[in-house]
């Protein structure tokens, strides 16, 4: 076993230093991006779920920022009283900031998942049993600052199994480019693992080097994948799509779609008549009482009957879970639909076959 | 030999090595959007290519100048150093003004200043190469040339922003503040400064300033739209879309106030283009070549053909005179038009007649790439 001591010198000191700053530079580019990609989204469309990449690598980050400054800029030499504890060292304070950071962070990351998700049995089971553990960490925390090391590691090894389950999970749902996410969190892991003060003491700072190079090629690979992954919204969303249908002012049907085989649906006219009342209905109920552009949403169990009133027609979705994505799709087919009809639908004389092309919309727009 | 670093030494050179990563990216990504627009020609897209070796070269110089100070002790050595770091600076603000020299900028700008410039800048590369470093004559030197320049490129600039609109306007705003910024911060770790290190805090003043001017320009260059000719909508006269198999006109848009001679003109010249166009490959025995450019007087057609098979669709522009940027914007009703209409472009034929009805609302999309 090594013995080493800190903070870190000798002839590896500069080249480790400026291999962990490059690598948690562009861990904060990479959370950066994710947040931009949030931002950047409409609003009805962003998902949590970059929110939580972006606290999972921004915190990764800002832990190894408090991990150099522990580990490279201040001394090891437990004093006694140190600051609020009984005893401590300066180091033991900044890592114990690291740890702190990248605890909370995560729990963050994991409440933006579990939005979505429902992991095991129940929504949040993570992000409580997380909870419990960044309380019991503060709690040791506050207690004595070198003995949370420790519990570290429980908290990573709990994270790790948080991850498989979520890995299997997003892998069946994006379904591509698996080796690539795989080898990122591996490279990860190991990469980490050899950074640890355990690992450090069996294989030096050598060790600790190929580590953060091992990091560095894992950041990357991650990013990657995850910024060539399309929006988190449009995951899925089309099979829960079941019908579409195009209504006029007068209230005709000028073409419907049904997509899911096990819809059954009463007669496109009588959903027409149907949707027009309701439009009416919807009119009347708003403050001014005039024909409001806009979505509105009518839900029962199991049934979600999402209405777009465009200028000259009306899109109404059945989709059998509320989603905020297919809401945006349909605004995206009425419109196309009235600019590219705009002067056929002002004088239509009842022949619907020049509305044919919007079968080819409707199949790239709503189907997989 | 190399130099044990203090702390605050380590600190400046992890604040260098962040903005070296953030320039070098930045260089990169000029590079990346110039060569996924390159094929369309348009001189003023050189922006994404001189900006990208201005910023490889200021990046190289400001770390290597940095990298001299904190590191190394060999007078020989630092002085080698120095001036490949005094070099490259130089080189970088020559490729700005290679940007400003071309010929188009002629029409906001005395483009022969910028050549001048260049020959001129070429004086204080030959400086620091013979005469040492740390000579006061070799500050003044660099200090007045590159000043000199940042005059002339802050005229140039405001010049350029006030001829621009939209969102070309927007992002070049951005670009320029950025480089103003950077470039301003090139004083900060000039030698005769560092003089007073480590106990000067304007050299974390100048990196910070680096950083700051290196984000803003990320920003900017952050989709950056082909960027036109000056004053290329002046040129566009009419526009046409041509359905060739059946003779017929899809759609027309007019630019200018001009008025066709002809009332029938959109049949006339739909059934034109298509005869000319079969006559030509008759004689020249070009059947599979399609004619891009007809000149006749005062005007000119540029032509694009539809790529969706069987459709025989073309797109002809009616211009004053032969710009790059009309060519790319020609491609761009293009692409916008197949991507618009690809539902009904397939069914063109059971439409005949309603082709004025169906068509019409293109005139969104027209006015949408004009402003």
């Amino acid at each position: 076993m090594l013995f080493l001591e800190f903070p870190i010198s000798g002839d590896l000191r500069l080249p480790l230093l400026i291999m962990e700053w490059i690598f948690i530079t562009t861990g904060f580019e990479i959370s950066l991006i994710f947040l931009v990609r949030y931002f950047k989204q409409e609003k009805t469309l962003r998902n949590l779920q970059d929110v939580g990449y972006f606290t999972l690598f921004f915190g990764f980050s800002l832990m190894w920022f408090f991990f150099i400054l522990g580990d490279y800029f201040v001394p090891d030499n437990i004093v006694s009283p140190f600051l609020i504890w009984r005893s401590g060292s300066a180091r033991a304070f900044f890592l114990n900031l690291g740890y702190f950071s990248m605890i909370y962070f995560t729990m963050i990351y994991l409440l933006c998942v579990e939005k979505y998700i429902v992991f095991l049995f129940k929504k949040y089971v993570f992000t409580t049993i997380f909870l419990i553990c960044a309380i019991l960490f503060s709690i040791l925390f506050f207690i004595d600052i070198t003995i949370t090391q420790t519990i570290t590691y429980i908290y990573w090894s709990s994270f790790l199994f948080f991850f498989a389950i979520y890995l299997i999970k997003f892998i069946k749902k994006s379904g591509k480019n698996t080796i690539l996410l795989f080898s990122g969190f591996f490279l990860m892991i190991f990469g980490f693992g050899l950074t640890t003060d355990a690992l450090i003491s069996a294989f030096g700072l050598e060790g600790r080097m190929i580590g953060a190079i091992i990091q560095l090629l894992s950041v990357v690979v991650l990013s990657y994948y995850f910024l060539t992954l399309p929006p988190f919204s449009e995951f899925d969303w089309q099979d829960k799509i079941e019908a579409v249908f195009l209504v006029n002012d007068a209230g005709i049907c000028i073409y419907y779609k049904v997509f899911s085989e096990r819809k059954d649906l009463v007669d496109e006219n009588l959903i027409s008549a149907a949707i027009t009342s309701i439009n009416i209905m919807l009119d009347e109920l708003s403050e001014t009482g005039e024909h409001q552009h806009g979505i509105s949403v009518l839900q029962k169990k199991g049934e979600n009957v999402i209405i777009y009133q465009g200028q000259l027609v009306s899109g109404i979705l059945y989709t059998s879970e509320e989603l905020n994505f297919p809401k945006v799709v349909l605004k995206d087919f009425v419109d196309k639909f009235e600019t590219l009809y705009h002067n056929i639908l002002i004088k239509w004389d009842g022949v619907t076959d020049i509305f044919k092309p919007a079968e080819i919309m409707a199949k790239d727009l709503f189907h997989k | 030999m190399l130099l044990q670093l203090n702390t605050i030494q380590e600190i400046e050179l992890l604040f260098y090595l962040t903005a070296t990563i953030l320039g070098i990216q930045l260089a990169i990504f000029f590079f990346y959007r110039y060569y996924k627009i390159r094929d369309e020609r348009l001189p003023l897209n050189m922006i994404l290519l001189l900006f990208g070796v201005f910023y490889l070269f200021f990046i190289f110089s400001d770390f290597i100048l940095a990298i001299n100070r904190l590191f190394i002790l060999d007078p020989i050595l630092t002085e080698i150093i120095y001036k490949f770091g005094y070099v490259s600076m130089l080189l970088s603000t020559i490729s700005l003004l290679f940007f400003i020299s071309i010929k188009e900028f002629s029409k906001i700008i005395n483009t022969k200043i910028a050549k001048c410039l260049i020959i001129i800048n070429v004086i204080p590369i030959i400086v620091v190469i013979l005469l040492p470093s740390s000579e006061l004559f070799t500050f003044l030197i660099v200090t007045i040339i590159i000043s000199a320049i940042l005059i002339y490129f802050l005229i140039f600039q405001i010049k350029l922003i006030k001829t621009s609109k939209g969102i070309i306007k927007n992002r070049l705003l951005l670009i320029f503040i950025g480089t103003d910024l950077n470039i301003i911060s090139l004083f900060f770790v000039l030698e005769i400064i560092a003089e007073f290190y480590p106990l000067n805090i304007l050299i974390f003043m100048g990196i910070s300033l680096l950083m700051a001017g290196l984000i803003i320009v990320l920003l900017g260059v952050n989709s950056f739209p082909a960027f036109y000719e000056l004053k290329w909508k002046e040129n566009l006269l009419r526009l046409l879309i041509i359905d060739q198999k059946n003779h017929a006109s899809l759609y027309s848009y007019d630019f200018s106030e001009l008025k066709s001679k002809h009332e029938d003109y959109k049949r006339l010249f739909s059934g034109g283009i298509t005869g000319i166009d079969s006559i030509l490959s008759a004689i020249t025995k070009t059947e599979g070549e399609k004619m891009n450019k007809i000149k006749q007087a005062d005007s000119l057609i540029l032509l694009e053909y539809g790529t969706r098979v069987p459709l025989q669709i073309a797109y002809a522009l009616i211009v004053k005179e032969d710009l790059d940027s009309n060519r790319f914007f020609l491609k761009t009703i293009k692409n916008q038009f197949e991507a618009f209409y690809k539902e009904i472009l397939s069914e063109v034929d059971s439409f005949i007649g309603s082709e004025e009805q169906l068509f019409g609302s293109f005139d969104l999309i027209i006015k949408g790439l004009l402003y």
